[in-house]
């Protein structure tokens, strides 16, 4: 049961749905844009959020479309999770989004909620930010596409009215050799300790993204580079967790310590998966 | 027919597959105004409330502080106020209770209803409430009623209650004590998490009468208090359950209904409904009992236990509840299935800034044996003897008295040896075994008794009447709530009167109004009690039967049999009539009549139980035991620390199968449920007492895949001569041991002893990196 | 064209197959319509926040929670455009006499029961989606619903169950 009260949206282009936005904020409406709403309906029976109006963007149909188009993969930012794990256009992708939340909230959640949500994992990000991804948004100003980092430091900077419309990546990273690993306190289904995704460049570079060790995902050249330099494994992990922040979260699902710990298996675990060894 | 023995299908079980089984939330009569709850978001702290504002809010009828109500509740000691006066106790106590027409107006006004906090010094553990000069969590604690007695508490201290056992000479018993041991131990406070939340609705009529409908295990209790706080008469109190969706002890405290009661009566009467969200049914509404425990044993050289000192205190948080009840439960069983000669036992009722604590499946059962059977395993290894062996040495047996003095037979303790010997052998094999480069194997083993501590003069009934096809009717005030007692209380009567199940109808809801009184839903004594009274009822009906059939058949009713819905001559079984003909009246074929309408009556007693000693703990607290071994065998992965149980084992004295499949997955959903609260579960609280894990998200119960991959139960059958065809209680016993199993077995593992719970990978990183530093 | 809802008003829903008349607020949930609307009470709230199950039930043949959906997603117009197929709403009390029920019953797939809607149109929607599914698929999707009373082996036995009849059912004629 949500006691706030809010008006309904369902706009069938991106352009009606910024337009809309910046009509009902005019208003003083405090718009909110929905996709899968899993967020926008339990923090608003917690009284966490209380918009005034809900745009929801699913039935705008390039929202919602998967397809591979002059050289790229597409991925609409309305897209449910599940759809991109059964379908699995992207290995990486449908790795990491397979351990967001459990089957049946993959189904609601979306990959542009899952980026722009309030809960702090935003695994999805972790793939885009190792591909070359491009992002486009649609906004006030008319529609942008800019690489995935310059919009995503961990949270999305999106100005007021902004929404995300798709994200994209060449077709050729989709076939690099990845590694995914969640790890949870206990259970398959839970937020995680920490989140990983890797990939290995066709140069045999390898790139680390993370959920769950700091308040947002994070990702680090320096972190990659000393995992990439010459090296026994165990020399290389080792420089990488030198390379972590000093200050991980801290929480109910584990200390910083214990999520260091975690973390030097997992990369252990990504380079033997990555290189054979 | 042949009823008992067969795995019966629930009788609501068609019901619950098809949507169509009603519990209290689905049934909301029209024009039922809604109460929403504004709760604390402090610990502990001065309350002071701005409510004007909600009360002129759009729907809202009325808005309820705890200055408008002057009670003080509880069912041992009267120590809760059902909204907070003052000052607030705990993270989620309710101060405010907001009346509206609509959820979604309550909900807003509840929200608008301003608190101001002035914090005061937290009791967030039991250490913090028994030092020195600590914050009291309750002032007045010695102007308090006792309405259960006994209950000790000490005044200008956090302690609610001390309950002792004083057995034999302590000091004798350590003096023949070549080994001893001991351990301290630290138990978080668990929640029940039934998957329907508590829920109440109230009604007060123009005629006096008080209309209830909640989800409760303990509707006549509920009955009484509120005509004890209330000043009602009894019979005015009208209180009806429907099925209820799981309870697990949560569901015997009685609080929401209280809350319900005082909304309706804020209203002019009109129904009110008061349901829990499920962060209010984990933070606001009671969970089971913390526990921090010092336990100490002693053995002869030969590892025969001479002496047991143990130290309970347990986290009841901000109320008492029935935690002193929990705590002579414990001091009842202290020792843990054992023959020990001297023991002195001390269980603490420690009042926190905790939510409060009410029963939990096992009451008490599953962390005391958690305590008890660690300390075994730390013996055994101390005496160099196998922890089957130490344990099979001193198994307490027929003959031998339990720590209250309470001597035993074979039909009241069952077969303890017999469960040890079947679990040891089902789970043959080395403590620990390297499978793999990074895995272990590891097996641990425990044992459980249990009594259940109700009070002596607990009581049940049945009534059983006829139809005019001979079928019957049972009525009973047990609460089905997913034991399938009710099945049971039919597949009783179905037995007695030689009928098929599907003869007997059942009442499944509860109303305190027509329905024989059951004292309480838990214990798991619904199939020895309601099926006590079952019998009698059974017996009185055939009496009845017989009576009238031994005019209409021209003999003596000694002469006569029932079975298969016929009274008839044993001698000549076709010469009979049929239940349908006699059971109202039978009618000559001039049309004259005899007899009348038969209704059997039945009713049981508890009997020969007796309170326990204030100073010595002696007495008789419960009509028998249910003992049983169980055990688990996991995998360790020696590299990242992570381990799954994939094999648990249940050897359970059952004393008869009444409904073996009923009786299997019973102990199977308890198994599941034990290691649930070995590995994930346990309520959590930050540096101010404010909750942590109020929601499925964060408070981790098992889900599939998470279980092992083969649950073994086996049952042992020594019949309890005095219950329904010999069954012993069974509901609760299936998670006793699992804790203290799966923790032998990570012990085993790891190759260092746990003590705590629950057994996280982070919580065994941190032992076995600890063990690493001190070499 | 946008299409937009303000305040309480009157909407038709397709539910079981009926299409319902119900007043709703854009802010209620799918739950709570279903059930103080409706009064289909066989969705169970256990938890309102997406991490139970027990409020499960098929979106066009798709397992969803329906305390996670707004009701309005649902809702079509007194004059539906052409070709416009409403979405399908399937609750537990559509299930009869299902193989899905059959094993669950057979099984022991329950105790108290305030579960078992959630995880039966969980199992529907699976045997429908998914027939093949293996067993590791199986526990995945049983992994979003919890269950109290039972271990789970019973439930997932009763899953297991009504995938092996469904597969090795006859084709339809």
């Amino acid at each position: 049961m949500i006691p706030i009260d809010f008006s309904y949206w369902r706009p069938t282009s991106a352009e009606e749905a910024v337009a809309l936005y910046q009509r009902l904020a005019a208003d003083r409406q405090e718009p909110a844009y929905c996709a899968g709403g899993t967020e926008i309906v339990t923090r608003a029976r917690l009284g966490q959020l209380a918009p005034g109006a809900v745009i929801d963007l699913k039935a705008i149909p390039e929202m919602c479309r998967v397809a591979c188009e002059g050289g790229r993969w597409h991925f609409g930012a309305a897209v449910p999770l599940a759809q991109l794990v059964d379908d699995e256009p992207w290995p990486l992708l449908a790795r990491i989004a397979e351990r967001v939340a459990d089957h049946t909230s993959r189904a609601h959640i979306t990959l542009g909620g899952n980026l722009a949500g309030a809960i702090q994992y935003r695994e999805a990000a972790l793939p885009f930010w190792l591909a070359d991804a491009e992002i486009t948004v649609a906004g006030p100003h008319g529609r942008h596409t800019a690489p995935f980092a310059q919009r995503f430091g961990g949270a999305l900077s999106l100005d007021p009215g902004e929404l995300v419309l798709d994200l994209s990546i060449p077709e050729s990273a989709t076939r690099f050799p990845s590694y995914a690993q969640k790890a949870t306190r206990l259970d398959y289904v839970d937020y995680p300790l920490v989140t990983v995704a890797a990939v290995q460049s066709p140069g045999g570079h390898l790139r680390v993204a993370w959920s769950g060790l700091l308040p947002e995902p994070f990702r680090s050249d320096a972190l990659d580079a000393a995992l990439s330099a010459a090296g026994t494994p165990a020399a290389r992990v080792a420089r990488a967790l030198g390379e972590l922040p000093s200050t991980l979260v801290e929480d109910l699902h584990g200390t910083a310590d214990y999520r260091r710990f975690v973390c030097e298996q997992i990369l252990s675990d990504a380079i033997a998966d990555l290189e054979g060894t | 027919m042949n009823a008992v023995g067969h795995s019966v299908a629930r009788k609501e079980a068609p019901n619950k597959v098809t949507g169509r089984a009603r519990y209290c939330a689905d049934i909301t009569p029209a024009g039922t105004l809604t109460a929403a709850l504004v709760v604390s978001r402090h610990a502990h702290a001065r309350i002071r409330l701005e409510v004007d504002h909600a009360r002129h809010m759009p729907g809202v009828v009325a808005v309820l502080t705890g200055q408008d109500v002057s009670l003080l509740c509880g069912e041992v000691l009267e120590d809760r106020p059902p909204l907070a006066v003052g000052k607030v106790r705990y993270w989620g106590e309710p101060v405010a209770l907001v009346i509206a027409h609509g959820e979604a107006e309550a909900k807003r006004a509840a929200r608008a209803v301003r608190v101001d906090y002035q914090p005061l010094p937290v009791v967030n553990t039991v250490e913090d409430a028994i030092a020195a000069g600590a914050a009291l969590v309750h002032e007045r604690l010695g102007q308090y009623k006792r309405a259960q007695p006994p209950v000790v508490p000490q005044a200008q201290s956090n302690i609610a209650d001390h309950a002792k056992i004083r057995c034999g000479d302590a000091a004798e018993g350590w003096r023949n004590s070549a080994a001893t041991v001991s351990g301290h131990f630290a138990l978080p406070q668990v929640e029940h998490a039934a998957v329907e939340t508590r829920c109440a609705r109230a009604e007060i009529l123009h005629d006096g009468r008080v209309l209830v409908q909640s989800t409760t295990q303990a509707p006549f209790e509920v009955q009484k208090l509120l005509a004890r706080y209330f000043h009602l008469q009894q019979g005015q109190v009208i209180v009806t359950v429907p099925l209820v969706g799981g309870a697990f002890g949560g569901k015997a405290a009685v609080q929401l209904e209280i809350l319900a009661y005082l909304a309706s009566r804020a209203v002019n009467g009109r129904p009110v409904q008061l349901v829990n969200s499920r962060e209010e049914d984990m933070a606001t509404s009671p969970v089971g009992v913390g526990l921090v425990a010092d336990v100490k044993l002693g053995a002869s050289a030969e590892g025969l236990l001479q002496a047991a000192e143990l130290t309970f205190w347990l986290d009841t948080g901000a109320y008492t509840d029935s935690t002193p009840r929990v705590a002579r439960a414990m001091c009842s069983e202290c020792t843990g299935p054992y023959r020990v000669p001297h023991i002195r036992c001390d269980a603490y009722t420690v009042y926190t800034n905790h939510t409060y604590a009410t029963a939990f499946r096992g009451f008490g059962h599953f962390p005391l044996t958690f305590v008890i059977e660690r300390t075994m395993d730390r013996l055994a290894e101390q005496l160099d003897m196998d922890p089957v062996e130490l344990r099979r040495k001193n198994l307490i047996g027929p003959g031998d008295r339990t720590p209250t003095r309470m001597a035993l037979t074979r039909s009241t303790l069952g077969d303890p040896r017999a469960c040890l010997d079947r679990a040891a052998e089902l789970l043959a094999g080395p403590a620990r075994e390297q499978t793999g480069p990074h895995t272990v194997r590891a097996r641990g083993l425990a044992l459980f008794w249990k009594t259940s501590s109700s009070p002596p003069n607990a009581i049940s009934g049945a009534i059983v009447t006829f139809n005019q096809d001979g079928s019957v009717n049972l009525s009973t005030g047990t609460v089905e709530m997913g034991a399938g007692t009710k099945t049971t209380s039919a597949q009783i009567l179905a037995e007695r009167l030689g009928l098929d199940i599907g003869q007997v109808h059942i009442h499944t809801h509860v109303n305190t109004k027509v329905d024989p009184e059951h004292w309480k839903t838990v214990a798991s004594l619904s199939t020895f009690m309601a099926g006590r009274a079952v019998l009698e009822a059974a017996e009185d009906a055939k009496a009845q039967l017989k009576s009238v059939a031994a005019i209409v058949l021209k003999c003596a009713p000694g002469d006569l049999s029932v079975a298969r819905g016929r009274i008839f001559l044993t001698a000549d079984p076709n010469i009979y009539v049929a239940f349908r003909d006699v059971a109202h009246g039978y009618t000559y074929p001039g049309g004259d009549a005899i007899g009348g309408q038969i209704v059997g009556r039945g009713s049981y007693i508890m009997r020969h139980l007796t309170l326990l000693d204030e100073e010595t703990g002696e007495g008789h607290p419960g009509p028998s035991f249910t003992v049983g071994a169980q055990g688990v065998e996991i995998d360790w992965d020696t590299r990242s620390g992570r381990y799954r149980v994939v094999r648990a084992v249940s050897v359970v004295d059952a004393g008869r199968a009444m409904n073996p499949a009923g009786a299997r997955t019973m102990l199977q959903g308890g198994m599941c449920m034990g290691i649930g609260l070995a590995t994930r579960e346990g309520v959590l609280y930050g540096r101010g007492g404010q909750r942590l894990n109020d929601q499925f998200r964060t408070y981790r119960t098992m889900r599939a895949g998470e279980q092992p991959d083969e649950y073994v139960v086996e049952l042992v059958e020594t019949p309890q001569i005095d219950a329904p065809f010999g069954a012993r209680p069974l509901g609760e016993h299936g998670l006793l041991a699992m804790p203290a199993a799966v923790a032998a077995a990570v012990s085993h593992a790891i190759g260092r002893p746990v003590s705590h719970l629950p057994i996280t990978p982070e919580s065994l990183w941190r032992l076995t990196r600890t063990a690493e530093a001190a070499r | 064209m946008a299409t937009s809802h303000t305040g309480r008003a009157e909407h038709l829903i397709t539910v079981n197959g009926e299409q319902r008349r119900v007043t709703l607020r854009p802010a209620d949930t799918l739950l709570y319509i279903l059930r103080d609307e409706l009064g289909l009470t066989g969705a169970k709230p256990g938890c309102e926040n997406g991490d139970c199950g027990a409020c499960t039930v098929l979106v066009d043949g798709v397992p969803m929670k329906s305390c996670l959906l707004l009701a309005i997603e649902f809702a079509t117009p007194e004059e539906p455009a052409a070709g416009a197929v409403p979405r399908h709403i399937e609750t537990v009390e559509s299930l009869d006499e299902t193989e899905v029920q059959r094993q669950f019953l057979d099984h022991w797939a329950f105790q108290c029961g305030y579960c078992t809607s959630g995880f039966l149109m969980l199992a529907e929607g699976l045997r429908r989606q998914r027939p093949g599914a293996s067993p590791g698929e199986v526990v995945d999707w049983l992994r979003s619903n919890i269950c109290r009373c039972t271990s789970y082996a019973e439930i997932i036995q009763a899953v297991r169950g009504t995938l092996e009849r469904e597969r090795s059912a006859p084709p339809p004629v």
